[in-house]
């Protein structure tokens, strides 16, 4: 479905990925792990059209992507939860699932039926309805994220972080949506520090570390792998 | 540039077109017009000074140059001074009025600091239109003919005049911008985070900068009072302190030859329009417009760019370096190792409106020690260098450095006593070369003042020729000297972090901090970084260390602190960290979390 | 003094100060879309009113009734001004975006020169009287007397800022306006296309000036060199509400136009004075406005 080949990426003079080829199929989980500052947002921009890529090519369901404004690429059905949440903070929360649709720009009706969607998705929102996000709790704010992002219905989510600064019990919450998501046929993509959690949920992951990929395959197999834990807390 | 060299290009040329001029031009007219370059010309050699170098704005120029106009017609009409001891005295006035400027200003940026530098200039010309018993308001007043020791002078001499003054003037500006005020202007216009931390008081510089520019203008003004022996208030409007900035910006901001430019530009430009005179405007703007949008960087900027002229290429500060020896051993130059508690954070918090970044955070580092500070996104360990620098002032808790309390000082003053830093995310002096970035770094070890610049006393090049070398040590201790003349912002990512650290060093710290001296590095750039600290390390430098290359933390670092949501969740020897179950659990995900994702898996 | 004239002053400072705020509004819509802003917005303000002054003499001229003309003026200022801005931005704003603030600075600079020599090859250097859609009609309260279109002017500011709000937080675009002001990069996640957004702000701008030009055209004697005036004072209006705070500069606006006519009462070179000695104390003391947003920078 997703197909990123030999990516480079660099900001200015710094090397931020080099050469990463990846791939995600229809229907599975895919986590990205590895430490801070292995390049697994820098990817994620670059997928989206945030980031320009040096080199590389992006395909999605076969249509090359790369260098896609970022405004453009939901349009291919492809939806991106950025890090840190990032809703927008002086709007409210409906207002905020509203700007999800943008890009559909159907009826009210519709709109209005996604938004009872979301709010079955994660009953704290509708309670929340009216509220400002950014007078949310973080754990509030990245379901509205991933809310918010589900709301053009695309068939890939990508998620960066979505445990960021959370407690268990809301990382919880937001993995299981993952997974409801994986059954009701969404692909998804999720890059994670938190890498035990993000390989019991995920099917197939890729280590990233210094802007390469390390170790890639099964999530059972890397779960079981000694030296995952050694990229993240160093050898001496 | 040689001494002689200096003297004929800087001087003797100059000197003798000016002389000339009059053989060639002689009618009313052009003497007047040349008369009015001059003029502007000082003033936009002191506003290129404060635009161009610190990067500081002034919409509000035309205040300056009114009260230098004004206050010297009064010295000579009402208190009867010459008229060159008045022009003095209200240059120094108007150098008071761009203190007092740089001070309401200091806080101000963007949209905001452009309105308090035109309410100022708009306050003067007010006070010029309304004041009409002082200043006759739109009516005007009258002046005297210029005079000199009893001699007259008349248009011609008083061009030659101006012209002197204006040539001094570009000296001492071409020596402000070679020596280490310049480069002090560029590095706080650059970054001021920076320069704090280098030790340089940002708020009493752009006092300096703002003076000294106010003074050009200022001197600007009172000759223009006497040119036609009248001033009135309509010319003191914002159009005028906005064709100054066009000048500066045409001309290319922060070179040494471009404020000519402008200069020509701005006063030539409406001769040759005269014919087109309604439709000046037009053509005025829309050559603005279009230089703005081809000639990003002005005309000299331009010029440079284009490889015949790059032996004149005169962009920003350069730095009469002599010759640098590569012959004796570089020694990393520090001073006496301190052992036992060298700094110590008090139950330090920083709150962010309802968040809290660090909360209650204790730390003690040991002199002669790599300490790191580690957590994962997020667990609050900028804030924690940002208090320690004192980018931030902490909502709660000490800081106390060798036992001094320095809770509540500025970051230049931290960098006084001896503690900086380098940036996660990089702030170098962008328009400055490698070599000159590391030069800044000795900011507090320079002695020379001010007038001894302006004139670049023989103590002064020597002073420059001995932290040139210096400086060039140290960068052949990070392995940069080859690159030493390059744009440090043209470098690789990686070497650009070596030069923050170069230059950090400079400061002679007793205690330096790197923060995230790795990120974004090539794994071949981080052994060369790894390797330089570890020399620092070796060197008995004392050293915090923020990181996420837990490669290099481990293998360099004595101890240290991990962070978790703001809090210190553990702290001791890197092994004890490696085999600490709570850091395994802050960086991997806690039992917690997997045992209740891994329920899901299983009953979904 | 009377009690009369202090109310009078009152009366006469909200009228000035709810004019400059409408203008005011186009600085705060492009400043938080871009993060700049037209320097010459006051150039379009003069454009505006003189077209709105030719548009209604015209039309009267010809028969047409004083209400037909108000309207045909207001609406062809609308289209001429909304292109106007749009073509700003289009030569001034995304040409050189990306560099240092002096940049747009002069750049808008630029635009506002060329705009003020076209005004001055059509209408003259010299000053016009613009006829108000009220005429001279004035209302007798008794202890004093308001032109019928200072009250007009006072109520249509009130509506425009109502249906500025309105298109801010109710309609879609209004809210993906606010959403690239707010994050660009998540805005540009949703769908939203951030040029757009900034040509859409520039548009806006430009018909908040036009606008404001043909409110205040009867006001002032509208003329090609009036525009510096009107910019200067409704940029003071921003600073001084908060540049990111559409509210706060409303409140500056009219707190602004009434200190200003108060201080008329002693001297009249007092109240041009005002507006900038009261930047100056309240920039020294809370260098973001009044109303602005105070944030940490992070390094």
């Amino acid at each position: 479905m997703l197909q990123v080949q030999n990516l480079s990426v660099s900001y200015g003079q710094a090397s931020a990925l080099h050469k990463v080829s990846m791939e995600v199929n229809e229907g599975e989980i895919v986590a990205v792990i590895g430490p801070n500052g292995a390049g697994k947002t820098t990817l994620l921009k670059a997928i989206t059209g945030l980031q320009k890529a040096k080199e590389g090519t992006i395909l999605y369901k076969g249509n090359e992507i790369s260098g896609t404004p970022a405004h453009k690429i939901l349009g291919y059905g492809l939806s991106h939860v950025p890090q840190g949440r990032q809703v927008f903070g002086d709007q409210s929360v409906e207002d905020n699932l509203i700007l999800g649709a943008f890009s559909i720009k159907k009826e009210k009706q519709k709109i209005q039926e996604l938004i009872e969607r979301e709010y079955e998705r994660f009953p704290r929102l509708k309670e929340r309805r009216s509220q400002h996000a950014g007078t949310l709790s973080g754990g509030e704010q990245q379901m509205l994220a991933v809310s918010r992002a589900l709301m053009s219905d695309p068939d890939l989510v990508i998620l960066d972080e979505p445990s960021m600064g959370l407690s268990p019990i809301f990382v919880k919450q937001i993995f299981d949506t993952l997974l409801e998501l994986k059954k009701s046929g969404k692909t998804v993509m999720v890059v994670e520090q938190l890498a035990m959690a993000a390989l019991a949920i995920s099917d197939r992951a890729y280590v990233l570390q210094v802007g390469e990929v390390k170790l890639h395959g099964e999530s059972r197999d890397l779960l079981r792998d000694n030296s995952l834990v050694k990229t993240y807390l160093g050898s001496k | 540039m040689i001494k002689a060299k200096w003297w004929i290009y800087q001087i003797g040329i100059p000197l003798v077109l000016l002389y000339a001029f009059p053989w060639f031009f002689n009618n009313a007219h052009t003497i007047h017009v040349a008369q009015t370059f001059l003029i502007t010309y000082i003033v936009i050699v002191g506003l290129n000074l404060l635009v161009g170098l610190s990067n500081q704005l002034s919409l509000g120029h035309v205040g300056f140059y009114a009260i230098g106009a004004y206050a010297s017609a009064i010295l000579t009409m009402k208190v009867g001074l010459n008229f060159f001891a008045s022009i003095l005295i209200s240059a120094l006035i108007a150098a008071v009025f761009g203190a007092i400027v740089a001070l309401l200003s200091l806080r101000a940026k963007g949209p905001y600091l452009a309105m308090v530098t035109i309410a100022f200039g708009e306050l003067v010309s007010i006070i010029a239109n309304r004041w009409v018993d002082v200043t006759g308001g739109p009516a005007g007043i009258k002046t005297s003919v210029p005079s000199l020791f009893g001699f007259e002078l008349g248009p011609i001499q008083y061009m030659w005049f101006i012209g002197l003054l204006a040539i001094i003037f570009t000296a001492g500006a071409t020596n402000i911008f070679r020596g280490r005020f310049g480069r002090t202007f560029t590095a706080f216009g650059n970054s001021e985070v920076a320069s704090e931390v280098l030790g340089i008081n940002v708020r009493k510089w752009k006092i300096l900068a703002f003076s000294v520019s106010a003074f050009l203008a200022g001197v600007g003004g009172g000759l223009f009072a006497f040119q036609n022996q009248f001033i009135s208030s309509t010319t003191f409007e914002l159009n005028l302190s906005i064709m100054f900035l066009i000048a500066v910006i045409i001309g290319g901001s922060g070179t040494k030859i471009g404020p000519i430019i402008g200069t020509v530009v701005i006063i030539g430009l409406p001769q040759f329009l005269h014919n087109f005179v309604d439709y000046h405007l037009m053509i005025f703007g829309g050559i603005l417009l279009i230089a703005l949008i081809l000639l990003p960087d002005g005309i000299v900027g331009a010029l440079t760019k284009l490889s015949f002229f790059k032996k004149f290429s005169s962009k920003k500060v350069n730095t009469e370096l002599g010759i640098l020896h590569d012959d004796r051993e570089a020694t990393i130059d520090l001073p006496d190792g301190i052992s036992g508690k060298l700094l110590e954070l008090q139950n330090i918090s920083m709150h962010f409106g309802g968040l809290k970044a660090i909360d209650d955070v204790e730390i003690e580092v040991l002199g002669g020690t790599v300490h790191g500070i580690i957590g994962p996104n997020g667990s609050g360990k900028s804030t924690t260098v940002n208090v320690l620098s004192g980018v931030y002032m902490p909502s709660g808790g000490n800081l106390l450095w060798k036992g001094k309390n320095i809770t509540k000082y500025a970051p230049h003053g931290i960098a006084q006593e001896g503690i900086t830093r380098t940036f996660q995310n990089l702030q170098l002096f962008e328009d400055m070369s490698v070599l000159q970035n590391v030069m800044v770094g000795f900011h507090r070890h320079f002695k020379t003042g001010f007038l001894k610049n302006l004139l670049y006393l023989g103590q002064v090049s020597n002073e420059e020729r001995y932290y040139a070398q210096k400086a060039y040590d140290l960068l052949r201790i990070v392995g940069l000297e080859e690159r030493a003349y390059e744009k440090a912002s043209d470098l690789p990512y990686g070497e650009q972090r070596l030069v923050e650290i170069a230059r950090g060093l400079a400061l002679k710290p007793d205690l330096l901090i790197l923060d995230e001296p790795a990120a974004g590095a090539s794994p071949k750039e981080i052994e060369k970084i790894m390797d330089v600290i570890q020399r620092l390390k070796n060197a008995g430098l004392s050293i915090i260390l923020v990181e996420h290359h837990m490669d290099i933390v481990m293998n360099i670092c004595d101890y240290i602190t991990v962070l978790d949501f703001g809090k210190k969740i553990c702290e001791g020897t890197p092994e004890t960290i490696q085999n600490d179950p709570r850091v395994i659990e802050a960086y991997l995900g806690g039992e917690e979390v997997n045992q209740l994702v891994a329920g899901t898996k299983f009953v979904g | 003094m009377e009690l009369t004239d202090i109310l009078k002053a009152l009366i006469n400072g909200l009228v000035y100060g709810s004019v400059y705020a409408i203008i005011a509004q186009g600085y705060y819509i492009t400043f938080i879309t871009t993060k700049t802003l037209n320097f010459g917005q006051g150039d379009f303000v003069m454009l505006g009113s003189l077209i709105g002054l030719s548009t209604f003499i015209t039309i009267t001229a010809t028969g047409g009734s004083v209400w037909i003309a108000f309207i045909a003026s207001l609406l062809l200022v609308i289209v001429i001004l909304g292109i106007c801005g749009w073509g700003l931005e289009q030569v001034a704003i995304r040409p050189l975006k990306s560099w240092h603030s002096i940049g747009w600075i002069l750049s808008t600079v630029a635009v506002s020169m060329i705009v003020r020599n076209v005004a001055m090859l059509i209408w003259g250097r010299d000053v016009l009287m613009a006829p108000s859609p009220f005429g001279r009609a004035i209302l007798d309260l008794g202890i004093m007397k308001i032109r019928y279109h200072d009250i007009f002017v006072l109520v249509s500011a009130v509506v425009i800022m109502l249906l500025l709000y309105v298109f801010l937080k109710k309609s879609l675009f209004g809210k993906a306006l606010e959403a690239v002001a707010f994050n660009r990069d998540a805005a540009s996640l949703m769908g939203i296309n951030p040029r757009l957004m900034a040509s859409i702000a520039f548009i806006i701008a430009g018909i908040l000036a036009g606008v404001g030009g043909v409110l205040v055209g009867p006001m002032v004697h509208p003329g090609a060199f009036i525009g510096l005036f009107l910019g200067l004072k409704a940029f003071a209006v921003a600073i001084i509400g908060g540049i990111e705070n559409p509210r706060g500069i409303f409140i500056g606006g009219l707190l602004l136009g009434v200190l200003e006519n108060l201080f008329t009462l002693y001297s009249t070179s007092m109240k041009e004075a005002a507006a900038f000695f009261l930047i100056l104390v309240i920039l020294a003391v809370l260098p973001q406005g009044l109303f602005g947003k105070r944030v940490k920078e992070k390094f």
